[in-house]
This record gives structure tokens, sequence and C-alpha cells, in this order.
């Protein structure tokens, strides 16, 4: 089992539990950094955590036994990369799609528009897979669910290019999506994930606004690489976490 | 003794090519004034029954010219429900000659109805394609820029096209008493609301759908001047009529309308008559579903085998070929994993 214990877990008793993909490890090297007891499950650390799909999704034994023996709050991190996965990279044919509540977001006038019902489809089905663990975790939880937003994307394509392993996919595209295609996508994604932890009685925390430019993206400072927030971001969350905790 | 009957073919005599053949031992398919050759753009249009053409084009591997295809994030059910694919452009069943003239007339500015949207809360319609997509159109700037987009594939279409299948469908319609603008289907029905004092019911007269047709050709060949038309006419009986008669009686006199007009818009240069009517139509219920309206698929398969045969040139039998899928989604969601499992190994340095 691959998990963070800070330190001071001795010392300040029962640790912050956290589950999820990456957008986790921010959260744990601040955690690290500032000597906070934090225990995190990292599916992307632990091949196999995941079995099955659909309703019938479980995690391993020892994964399921660990939510089981929480008596606090259980801080999901699951998922949180659609935006990416659909807007980090151009894709061949460029798409782009008016929000209802953002029509003020630029359009890409190069782009093929798509239906706002279908980003949202399109959205929504990859994301299900992460919203049948969240509700693998929902059931097995005794205490409260948080579920922790992803960080917003970043808007400076020069340094996303940079982090890109663009040699995985030759002759298919070489440019980062624009920027407002990912805050879209980021802001629809957290509206579907929003409106589902609802549904299903989890709390939903919204990335910390101190993070964002006055348009929404993540502040250079919080950057880390094509995907994902640093530590001094982590820190941010983990004050939000203790809020909520 | 002579007359004028004696000695012509087989085909001439109703008992010798209908009366004594099988459902599908009989061919009125005769001169088609010319034929598609393998790498044409053929594009359709029409009512229901056009949608087979588009369908078995595509199942033949001869791809219907398409000028707003389904992104191919879009798998092929979530394209279907939202109209992709279904006719070369997202403007959905035709159904009416004026209603194809209009279309083209709206892409090219030449007409601009004053009755240009319909709005149920936040969503917009298209009075013009109002089932275009489930649930309308998000935002009224969507409904812009898609309509923007539409048109623009709707000008390639038409401009670049060797040659339109167009299904004529009905002669009936509804249309806006301010300016003549046609609906595909009654304000109400679907969308929008009905106003006896803003809406009223066209029938078509012969010489309305042969003008129409006729128009509709001459304003095409200014941008494509061999720009081709096969004419059919759908066998479907209308579901309903909004005349004070049986809708057995408003249906054949609708479709007689439609036969004749197609017959007299043949006659124009470029244009040709495809008898997809007849062949459904003239062995009685043989190709009709139970309800006495739905066209069975065998019918279908026997209009198209004679319209490969005898209009797409070198062409074989219809056959079924596989979906593509777009790998996209899949390579990205591998460089947004190695970048996960990069911040991993950052994260245990």
């Amino acid at each position: 089992m691959h998990t963070f214990d800070a330190a001071s877990f001795e010392a300040t008793g029962e640790p912050i539990f956290c589950i999820g993909h990456s957008h986790l490890s921010a959260v744990s090297q601040a955690a690290l950094a500032t000597g906070t007891a934090i225990k995190g499950i990292n599916f992307w650390d632990i091949p196999g955590a995941v079995e099955g799909d659909g309703a019938q999704l479980r995690f391993t034994s020892w994964i399921e036994e660990a939510i089981l023996a929480q008596n606090g709050p259980v801080f999901s991190f699951v998922g949180g990369s659609v935006h990416n996965v659909m807007g980090l990279v151009a894709h061949p044919r460029p798409f782009d799609f008016v929000l209802p509540w953002a029509t003020d977001l630029p359009i890409d006038k190069n782009a093929e528009y798509l239906p706002y019902q279908i980003a949202r489809r399109l959205t929504k089905n990859l994301s299900a897979q992460y919203l049948f663990q969240m509700m693998r975790i929902r059931k097995l939880c005794r205490g409260e669910m948080i579920h922790i937003s992803p960080p917003p994307p970043s808007a400076n394509q020069i340094r996303l290019s940079k982090d890109i392993p663009w040699n995985m996919y030759p002759e298919m595209t070489d440019q980062v999506a624009s920027a407002c295609l990912r805050m879209k996508l980021w802001l629809l994604q957290a509206n579907i994930v929003s409106n589902w932890c609802i549904e299903n009685s989890i709390t939903y925390v919204p990335s910390p606004d101190v993070a964002a430019d006055g348009n929404g993206y993540l502040i250079e400072e919080y950057y880390r690489d094509g995907a994902h927030a640093n530590a001094a971001y982590g820190e941010l969350v983990l004050r939000q976490m203790r809020s909520h905790g | 003794m002579n007359h004028p009957y004696r000695g012509l073919p087989d085909e001439r005599y109703w008992s010798r090519s209908i009366g004594n053949c099988s459902d599908d031992g009989w061919d009125p398919v005769t001169n088609p004034p010319f034929q598609v050759e393998a790498d044409a753009r053929i594009i359709t249009a029409g009512s229901c029954f056009a949608q087979h053409l588009a369908r078995y084009l595509n199942s033949n591997g001869r791809t219907c010219f398409v000028t707003e295809s389904s992104h191919p994030l879009m798998d092929s059910q979530l394209a279907k429900e939202f109209n992709y694919g279904i006719f070369t452009a997202r403007y959905g069943n035709i159904y009416t000659s004026r209603q194809l003239l209009q279309l083209w007339q709206r892409a090219n500015f030449q007409f601009v109805p004053k009755d240009s949207v319909w709005t149920c809360g936040e969503h917009r319609f298209d009075p013009f394609r109002p089932s275009i997509q489930p649930g309308g159109f998000a935002s009224a700037l969507e409904f812009e820029l898609d309509q923007a987009q539409h048109f623009a594939a709707v000008r390639r279409a038409f401009s670049q096209a060797y040659v339109l299948v167009f299904t004529l469908g009905l002669t009936e319609c509804w249309a806006s008493k301010e300016d003549g603008a046609v609906y595909p289907i009654a304000p109400g029905v679907l969308a929008g609301e009905y106003d006896p004092n803003r809406h009223e019911l066209l029938n078509l007269s012969v010489d309305e759908v042969v003008t129409d047709i006729a128009e509709f050709v001459r304003n095409v060949r200014i941008s494509n001047p061999a720009f081709k038309l096969i004419l059919t006419v759908s066998p479907v009986p209308l579901a309903a009529t909004a005349e004070a008669r049986h809708v057995g009686v408003a249906s054949c006199y609708s479709k007689a309308v439609l036969r004749i007009a197609a017959e007299y818009a043949a006659k124009l240069p470029g244009v040709y008559y495809f008898p997809s009517y007849e062949l459904i139509t003239a062995p009685g219920q043989t190709y009709f579903a139970a309800d006495r309206r739905s066209i069975r698929e065998e019918g279908v398969r026997r209009v198209m085998s004679l319209f490969f045969r005898h209009v797409l040139r070198d062409e074989g039998e219809p056959r079924e070929v596989g979906e593509e899928r777009d790998v996209f989604l899949d390579r990205v969601r591998d460089v947004v994993d190695v970048i996960c499992e990069e911040s991993l190994l950052d994260e245990h340095k």
C-alpha cells in the first residue's frame, strides 16, 4: 500500500484521508512540506486498485477496508482530467462550443462549433468511470464525503507545450488547444461533477479563488505541469480541507 | 392488322412486364440521361424516404458528399441522435419543393424569414429544422453560430455537388403569412406556437412545384453550372392532412401532383426522374408494412438495387461497411496519463 504519511502522523492522531487520482499529489506534497498528517491513496500508483466497471465497480479489498475504517471525512480527488483529455491537445479537427451560462467567453472562429449538448454528453461519458468510482467510495464511507475540484486550467500555452510528450502521437497534432476551450471544458466538468455530488450527498469543494487570475485561469506560481498544480496550490487546498474537515 | 401497339417491347405492356412478374422481377428504369461516376459527389435531400439513399450509399462504401459531418469525437449513436450523417448537411427532412428552394435562398442570404427563431425558455429552436437536435439549442449564441455553420455547409454542398438526389414528399405545408417562409412541419407540433393569424396552410400545385424546382436548379447553377438533379417521389402516404377531406384522398392527390410535377421538371436539362414511387406502389401492398404506410426494407432494397444498377456507374449490389473510430481521445488520454505518472515520479524524488 502506498500512502503519504507525514512525519507528524503519530503526533497529530487521525490523518486526513484522501483518495483519488493524480491531483492528490499537490496536496500530498503540501502535507509533506507542512508536516500535515495525511493518508493518501492514489490510484495511479496502485495497479489493480479498481476492479470491474459500472455499477459492479469495486476497489481492491484493502482499499475498501481502508475506506470502511474511516470515521472522519473522506476527501475525494477522483478524476479531474477530463477537460485535459478533451482540451489539452488540439484535436486535428479543432472544435469549440458555447457554454450557455458563460456566453461571454471567447469563441474560436477557426474551430467547428459543437452543440453544447454534445460537448456535455462527451464530457459526461468520459467522466462516467470516475463517477462510478466516487459512487463506490460514497457507499463505503461512513462519514462525510468531500470531493475536491481539480485546479483550473493554465492559460500559458508555451509552458503547456513544453510539458506535453508530443512524440506520443506523431503525425496527429502538434498544437495545444485554445486556453478558452480548456476553460469551458473545465467549467463544464465542474458543473457535471458538482451537480452529481449534490444528487449523491457529497460536498463539492471548488478550487480556491485565490489560485485563479481574473479570467479564472490558474495563476503561474501554482503551475506544475501540463495537467497539475504544485505543492503551493496543494497548501491552499489543504486549508480548504481543514475548514471542511 | 397493324396498330400502334404492335411490336412494342414487353416493358410497354402491364401484363408482360408487371402482371406476370414476381415483385422484384420487373424493372421500369429506362434510359437515364446521365450516369454518376464512382468519384462523383452525390448529395441527398428530401423526405423520410430520402434517408435510405444515404444509408445505402454509405453501406456500399460509396459515401455521400457530406459537408456537415459529425465530429470524430462523437460515436455513431450520438451523431445519429443529433441528425448528423442523415443527409449531406444537417438540414433534416425537406418535404416540399418550396422548402428546398428557400433553404438555398436562406443559405445565400437571398431570403431572411421574419420568423427566424423559436424561443422556449433559454432554449432556441430553428423553425426550419425544429427537431435537428434534442432539446433545441442551449443559447441564442449557439443557435446563431450553428446556423451560420449550417448555411456554409449547405452552400458548399450544392455548389460542389455533381448531383442531388431529391425526394419530393408533400404538397401540403405550413407557411408564414408574413413572408411565405415554409416550415417543414406545422408550428406547435415539435416547437414554436401555432397562430392562425400568422400561419397558413399551402397545398402546392403542379405549377408551383415545377416552378420551385426550376428556380432552385437555376439558382444553384449560377455557382455550379454542371449541377444535376435526380428527382424521386416518396411512396410513403401522408401521415395526416390539414385539408378537410380523408387522408387517403389527400395523399393520393398530393402524390399525383408530385408525380406530374416531377415529370415536367425532368424535361429540364440535367434533371432526371427515377421511378422509386412506381417500384413501391405498383406491386400493391407487397412493400408496405402492416400500417399500410411504412415501407418495408425489401422495398427499399429493391429501389436501391435498381438505382445502383442504372444510375451509378460500375456499381455492384449494396453491401455493409464497418464504422471507423476516432483514436484522438485514447491518444490524449495516454498523454495525460503519462503526465500523471510523471507527476508521481516527481513526487517520489
